[in-house]
C-alpha cells in the first residue's frame, strides 16, 4: 500500500503551518458558506489554491455529459465481430472501453468466437489484436485459415497502419481466477475485482475493447451457471451467454447483461470452419 | 439577551408553521419507478439488489428526472432542472444508455404536447415518428443543456473516491456560477464496489501515532464525514447502489445447508428473503458506520426473464 502514504506525505509538508491537514480541509469546505454571506477570507481561499491542484493529481478529471458524449463519439468505436448475429445483438459489436464476457460451457464456440474476432479486427485494420492464452486454446493453423477466408473477400486497400492495441483478449480469465477463489480467505475475491478494476481501467483510459471467457459451474438443481460467482457479475460491462447444439454448426447466444440493450434477447449464428 | 424569561420558553413557529415552512423548502420527490416511496433532500437512500436487478437503471431515470427543466419552449417536460454529481465506483457507467433514456424523455413529452394541442383544437393529427423526431433533434439545444448538468467522476480507489468527495465542494461551486442551478442529486454508483480490496488492506501505522490507520471501518468512516458536510452546506439527495453479496466461500446449494450453521454466528447480519420457495441470504457487509448513516433502504429483486 505504499501508494497510499505518499501523496498524504507530501500534503503534510507544504501545509506543516496549518497543522492537521484535515482540520485545514474542513476549513476550506466551510469556506464555501462564507463565499455566499460575502465574507472572503482570502488567506484561507489562498490557501485551498494552493492545495487545490495538488488534489487534482489525485484523483480522475471531472467529467460533464457533453465531455462523456464527446469521448464515446471520437474513441470508443465499436469493433465488429466478424458474426452478424452477434454484431447486431450488442448494437455494433464489442465495444472499446467496455468489458465484455462470454460465458458458456465447454465447446460451446468460445474460443472460436474469440479467435474469429481477433482475425476480423486484424484483418480489417481497426487496430492491433492482443490474445492471451491462459488454456492452451490458442491455435495458429485455425487463425492462419480464418485470416485466409476473410483475405479472399477482402478488396485489397492496406488503411493505414494502426500500431494501438484495440482488442484485448483473454482466454479463459476463469481459469486464471478459479483456483485462488474459494475457501476461507477473501484474497481470492481481492484478486478478482482488482482485476477487474485494472481491465476496466486499461479500456477506458487505452481505448481498448478487452473481452474474456468464463466457463460454467454446477449450481443448484443441477443447473449450470456462470463460474467465478456472484462478486464477478458486477464487474463486466457486457455479458453474453453462448450454448451449442451438438452436431449442428448453429450457436445460440443471449445477452445476460448489458448496458443499454435489454436482457434475454437472443440470436442464432453459424460458426464457420 | 432575552430580558424576559417567557421569551425563553415560548416556541419560535408552531408545528404546523414549521411543517408548512419545511415542505415548501423541502418538498417531497417522486421518483419514476421509486413512486411510492417519498424522498426529501438530506435522506440516504440505499439500493441493494443482486448483480441483474435494475439499480444502475434506477439511478439513470432519477438523473434524467432531475436534470431535464420544467418547462422549455412551452412543453412541460417536469423536471426539476438542478445538477447530479455521480460518483462511479463501479466503473460501468455508459454514457449512451443516458442519452438514451434523455431522448426517449423528451421525445415523449414531445408526442404529449402535440397530441393535446390537436385535441384542443377540435383536430386530431398523428405526426409521423420520423417528424417528431426531426422537430426534437434540432433542438438540441435542450438536449446538450441536459447533459451539461450531469456531472461525473470516476473512482478506481477508496482513496480517489476519499479525494474527488474532499475536492467536490470546490468544483461544485465553480460548476454552479457556470451554470447557474444548485446540486440536488449525489449518486454513488456502487458504495460496495471496493469492499473486497479496504476488507484486505492491512491496518499499518502511517507516520505518527495521530494518523489513523487505512481500513474499511476507517474508509467508511471518512465517507460519511465528507458527504456529511456536504450536507451541511448544500442540502442534496443521496442516492447509493449497492451489489449483494452472499456468504464467503459458498454456493447458492452451500447456503441453504449452512443457513443453521450462519444464524448461530453473531459477526454475520443476514437476512432471509423467501422469493417464490427459494431461499437467498442478503449480507449486510457495510460498515457501521455507513450502515446507521443510510435513512431509506430499497431492496430490488429481479423476477426472472
Amino acid at each position: 500500500m505504499a501508494e497510499f502514504n505518499e501523496p498524504r506525505s507530501k500534503a503534510t509538508a507544504s501545509v506543516s503551518s496549518s497543522g492537521n491537514p484535515t482540520s485545514f480541509l474542513s476549513r476550506a469546505s466551510k469556506c464555501a458558506k462564507t463565499l455566499e454571506e460575502g465574507n472572503r477570507s482570502l488567506s484561507d481561499d489562498a490557501g485551498f489554491a494552493q492545495v487545490q491542484p495538488m488534489m487534482e493529481d489525485w484523483h480522475q478529471p471531472w467529467l460533464n455529459g457533453v465531455e462523456l458524449l464527446e469521448d464515446s463519439n471520437r474513441n470508443k468505436h465499436f469493433l465488429p465481430t466478424g458474426y452478424e448475429g452477434i454484431d447486431v445483438l450488442l448494437g455494433g459489436g464489442l465495444c472499446e472501453g467496455q468489458l465484455t464476457e462470454i460465458v458458456g460451457s465447454s465447446s460451446s464456440g468460445k474460443t472460436q468466437v474469440c479467435l474469429y474476432s481477433a482475425a476480423h479486427v486484424a484483418d480489417k485494420h481497426f487496430g492491433v489484436v492482443m490474445f492471451l492464452d491462459t488454456c492452451n486454446s490458442f491455435s495458429p493453423k485455425r487463425i492462419a485459415c480464418m485470416v485466409d477466408q476473410l483475405s479472399s473477400s477482402f478488396s485489397g486497400e492496406v488503411t493505414s497502419g494502426h500500431t494501438k492495441i484495440c482488442l484485448l483478449i483473454i482466454d479463459s480469465i476463469s481459469s486464471l481466477l478459479t483456483p485462488v477463489l474459494g475457501g476461507k480467505g477473501s484474497e481470492g475475491r481481492l484478486l478478482m475485482v482488482s482485476a477487474g478494476i485494472i481491465l476496466k481501467k486499461l479500456a477506458n483510459e487505452h481505448n481498448v475493447s478487452v473481452l474474456v471467457t468464463n466457463h460454467m459451474v454446477g449450481g443448484e438443481g443441477g443447473i449450470l451457471k456462470p463460474a467465478l460467482g456472484e462478486s464477478w457479475k458486477s464487474i463486466p460491462h457486457v455479458r453474453l451467454q453462448l450454448t451449442h447444439d451438438q452436431g449442428s454448426n448453429i450457436c445460440n447466444v443471449s445477452i445476460l447483461k448489458h448496458t443499454f440493450m435489454a436482457s434475454g434477447r437472443t440470436t442464432k449464428f453459424v460458426i464457420h470452419g | 439577551m432575552e430580558e424576559n424569561p417567557r421569551g425563553w420558553i415560548h416556541g419560535d413557529e408552531t408545528a404546523k408553521a414549521m411543517l408548512a415552512r419545511v415542505l415548501t423548502e423541502r418538498p417531497f420527490l417522486f421518483l419514476p419507478p421509486l413512486h411510492r416511496v417519498p424522498l426529501r433532500v438530506g435522506n440516504v437512500v440505499e439500493i441493494a439488489g443482486p448483480s441483474p436487478s435494475a439499480k444502475s437503471q434506477i439511478l439513470l431515470h432519477a438523473a434524467v428526472h432531475c436534470i431535464l427543466p420544467e418547462e422549455w419552449k412551452g412543453i412541460r417536460f417536469g423536471g426539476l432542472e438542478r445538477m447530479v454529481m455521480y460518483f462511479d465506483l463501479d466503473c460501468r457507467f455508459d454514457v449512451l444508455r443516458l442519452s438514451q433514456i434523455l431522448k426517449h424523455r423528451i421525445m415523449e413529452a414531445y408526442k404529449s404536447a402535440n397530441s393535446t394541442y390537436w385535441e384542443d383544437n377540435g383536430e386530431y393529427q398523428k405526426y409521423d415518428a420520423t417528424e417528431i423526431t426531426q422537430m426534437c433533434f434540432c433542438d438540441d439545444e435542450l438536449f446538450l443543456a441536459c447533459m451539461r448538468r450531469f456531472l461525473y467522476i470516476r473512482c478506481y480507489s477508496s482513496f480517489e473516491f476519499l479525494a474527488a468527495l474532499k475536492a467536490m465542494h470546490f468544483h461544485l461551486q465553480r460548476e454552479s456560477e457556470a451554470l447557474g442551478v444548485g446540486l440536488h442529486f449525489l449518486m454513488i454508483d456502487s458504495i460496495g464496489a471496493f469492499y473486497w480490496i479496504d476488507r484486505a488492506c492491512q491496518p499499518m501505522p502511517i507516520g505518527g501515532s495521530k494518523r489513523k490507520n487505512l481500513s474499511l471501518q476507517n474508509v467508511a468512516e471518512a465517507v460519511v464525514q465528507e458527504i456529511c458536510k456536504l450536507l451541511q452546506t448544500q442540502p442534496v439527495l443521496v442516492l447509493a447502489t449497492k451489489a449483494t453479496i452472499f456468504g464467503a466461500g459458498t454456493s447458492g446449494n452451500d447456503a441453504q445447508r449452512a443457513f443453521g450453521k450462519w444464524c448461530s454466528e453473531r459477526k454475520m447480519d443476514s437476512r432471509t428473503l423467501s422469493k417464490e420457495g427459494e431461499k437467498l441470504l442478503y449480507r449486510e457487509y457495510m460498515p457501521s458506520a455507513w450502515q446507521s448513516f443510510v435513512t431509506h433502504r430499497v431492496r430490488l429483486q429481479a423476477l426472472g426473464l
